[in-house]
């Protein structure tokens, strides 16, 4: 009894993969069912939870519907989406680069590390104002914020991945006779690929919690500029609506960075 | 020093010279360094038809300390290598060294990673390929040449790691017990590929075992070290003809020789019990 007690609730025990997929559906249904009878509009302007502090499902259902049907959410979706895409593209233009020269060159390392883990700890919000007073208010200070909220990890956990490649393959390299470059370019990079894959997706990741803050100051389009306009306008529904659509994108982007990581990067 | 000048003579180059070789590093971390090879002196002469030489001796004694020297992946503390008459310092381009096991890239299909290491010593994309293909069929990887080293098993990768090696065509090859992690019959098979391959290298082998049959079966000389700091105790010539099969472990002389050799290598160890067990695999 006391055995399987610890096997259930102890520190680092183990469930069954059955009951542990059923603890996680119930525990999603209770939540539901909750939301749904605090929500539930039992006579007309009835309901335990006013729709303004929470919308009940159905609220938030319709509320994405009016946001497609006023063609606001596409173009919000593909709008945040292009931005990130840009940022990342930034992130890892200037993030992989300087990863790697800082994983296998030290004194590149020595020269650059004080900087990178001071930015590392600043929250880019802190830089909203400053931003947008070299960048303008305009497409390019959204991005830029996006950037720095990603660079410094990415380069943080490309410089790690570096750091993790077998010290044995660059034993048998070094061996071989190949230079400091061939090092670089053909074992220390590629052994540390699938590690800086998993850096993307974790910047993937952040850029969609950022992508809120990015779009809420002074922008005219995306899912960040929808919820704020929608919080403005007291219209929860449709804040709902938006967060969702964020929570749904980058799940789902996330899914795709990490089937691609499975199926070509699996070393 | 001076001596190195007189040995330039360009048929007398040996293929490798040590000379009073001392090297000493913790066994632990955070302990003082004990030595590993203490005051090793050798000479392996150069032989037109190359050479195959094993370095007998228990796990552990400092017998791949040494070959790490002679690469150029460690250096001596005290004393000179010489390989082909040229000081070794720093990773040697004149030599390679098969590892103990999985050091196949796994980003490179099995055709790339032998020409990887075609590929660092500047051999022309075309000419590369042609020269893994070949040596990876001798190595009986003909029709895994695309694979990816991960699905093989560990004598096949271990057979990749021998072509990439061998396809470099480098004067001094070095084996750190490549077959050490290898199952018995898997082992005899790559024994037997191993001197199929080389019959036709005119480059020295030298080849690190605490293996006695496996030395008695593959070697010209086995060179057998005491048990940590490795010295030498024992150069013997290996009196057997080659092509040498597999049934040569039966021949009469052959299991003489391995009992003398067992008397050395257990002679050696009655001075550090904690290796005893390693003895006589």
């Amino acid at each position: 009894m006391s055995n399987q007690k610890q096997r259930l609730i102890g520190a680092r025990g183990a469930l069954s993969r059955r009951a542990d997929t059923t603890l996680s559906l119930v525990a999603l249904g209770v939540a539901f069912l909750a939301w749904f009878l605090v929500t539930y509009e039992y006579a007309p302007e009835k309901r335990l939870v006013l729709g303004l502090f929470l919308p009940s499902p159905m609220d938030i259902v319709h509320g994405t519907q009016d946001l497609f049907r006023m063609g606001e959410m596409p173009g919000a979706i593909w709008v945040s989406l292009w931005r990130i895409a840009q940022a990342m593209f930034y992130t890892i233009l200037v993030g992989v680069p300087v990863g790697v020269l800082m994983g296998s060159v030290p004194v590149i390392d020595a020269l650059l590390r004080k900087f990178v883990d001071g930015f590392k700890s600043v929250p880019p919000t802190a830089f909203i104002g400053l931003i947008i007073l070299w960048f303008g208010i305009e497409e390019r200070s959204k991005t830029v914020f996006l950037f720095l909220g990603a660079i410094f990890y990415m380069i943080l956990m490309t410089k790690n991945a570096i750091r993790n490649v077998p010290e044995s393959y660059v034993t048998v390299a070094t061996d071989i006779g190949a230079s400091p470059l061939q090092l670089i370019r053909g074992v220390l990079f590629p052994g540390a690929l699938p590690q800086i894959w998993d850096a993307i997706i974790v910047c993937n990741g952040l850029m969609w919690t950022y992508i809120i803050l990015a779009e809420w100051v002074n922008a005219n389009s995306g899912l960040g500029h929808t919820i704020s306009i929608a919080s403005r306008l007291n219209r929860s529904d449709e804040v709902f609506a938006g967060v969702i659509a964020i929570a749904v994108i980058s799940a789902s982007t996330d899914w795709a960075l990490r089937a691609i990581r499975r199926r070509f990067l699996n070393w | 020093m001076n001596n190195y000048v007189d040995e330039q003579k360009p048929t007398a180059t040996p293929f490798v010279e040590i000379r009073n070789v001392h090297k000493a590093f913790p066994i632990q971390p955070n302990t003082k360094p004990a030595p590993a090879v203490e005051d090793v002196s050798l000479l392996i002469p150069h032989q037109e038809e190359g050479d195959f030489v094993a370095f007998l001796g228990p796990s552990g004694c400092g017998k791949s300390t040494l070959l790490q020297m002679i690469s150029g992946l460690l250096a001596p503390d005290k004393g000179e290598v010489y390989a082909l008459g040229k000081q070794v310092s720093g990773p040697d381009p004149q030599s390679v060294t098969v590892p103990q096991a999985y050091t196949c890239f796994p980003w490179l299909t099995v055709l790339g990673n032998v020409e990887f290491g075609l590929k660092t010593h500047g051999i022309e994309p075309v000419e590369r390929r042609k020269i893994a293909t070949e040596y990876l069929r001798k190595v009986g990887l003909g029709d895994r040449l695309d694979a990816n080293p991960r699905q093989l098993s560990g004598g096949m990768q271990q057979r990749v790691a021998i072509a990439r090696t061998l396809a470099m065509r480098l004067p001094i090859v070095l084996m750190d017990e490549p077959f050490g992690a290898l199952d018995a019959q898997t082992r005899a098979d790559m024994q037997e590929m191993l001197l199929h391959l080389w019959q036709g290298e005119k480059n020295l082998v030298v080849f690190v075992t605490h293996d006695i049959s496996e030395a008695l079966l593959l070697a010209n000389r086995i060179v057998v070290f005491s048990s940590r700091p490795a010295r030498i105790i024992y150069d013997l010539q290996v009196p057997f003809e080659r092509p040498r099969p597999q049934s040569l472990l039966y021949d009469s002389q052959f299991v003489k020789l391995s009992q003398v050799l067992v008397g050395l290598l257990k002679h050696s160890e009655s001075e550090s019990p904690d290796s005893v067990s390693q003895s006589g695999k």
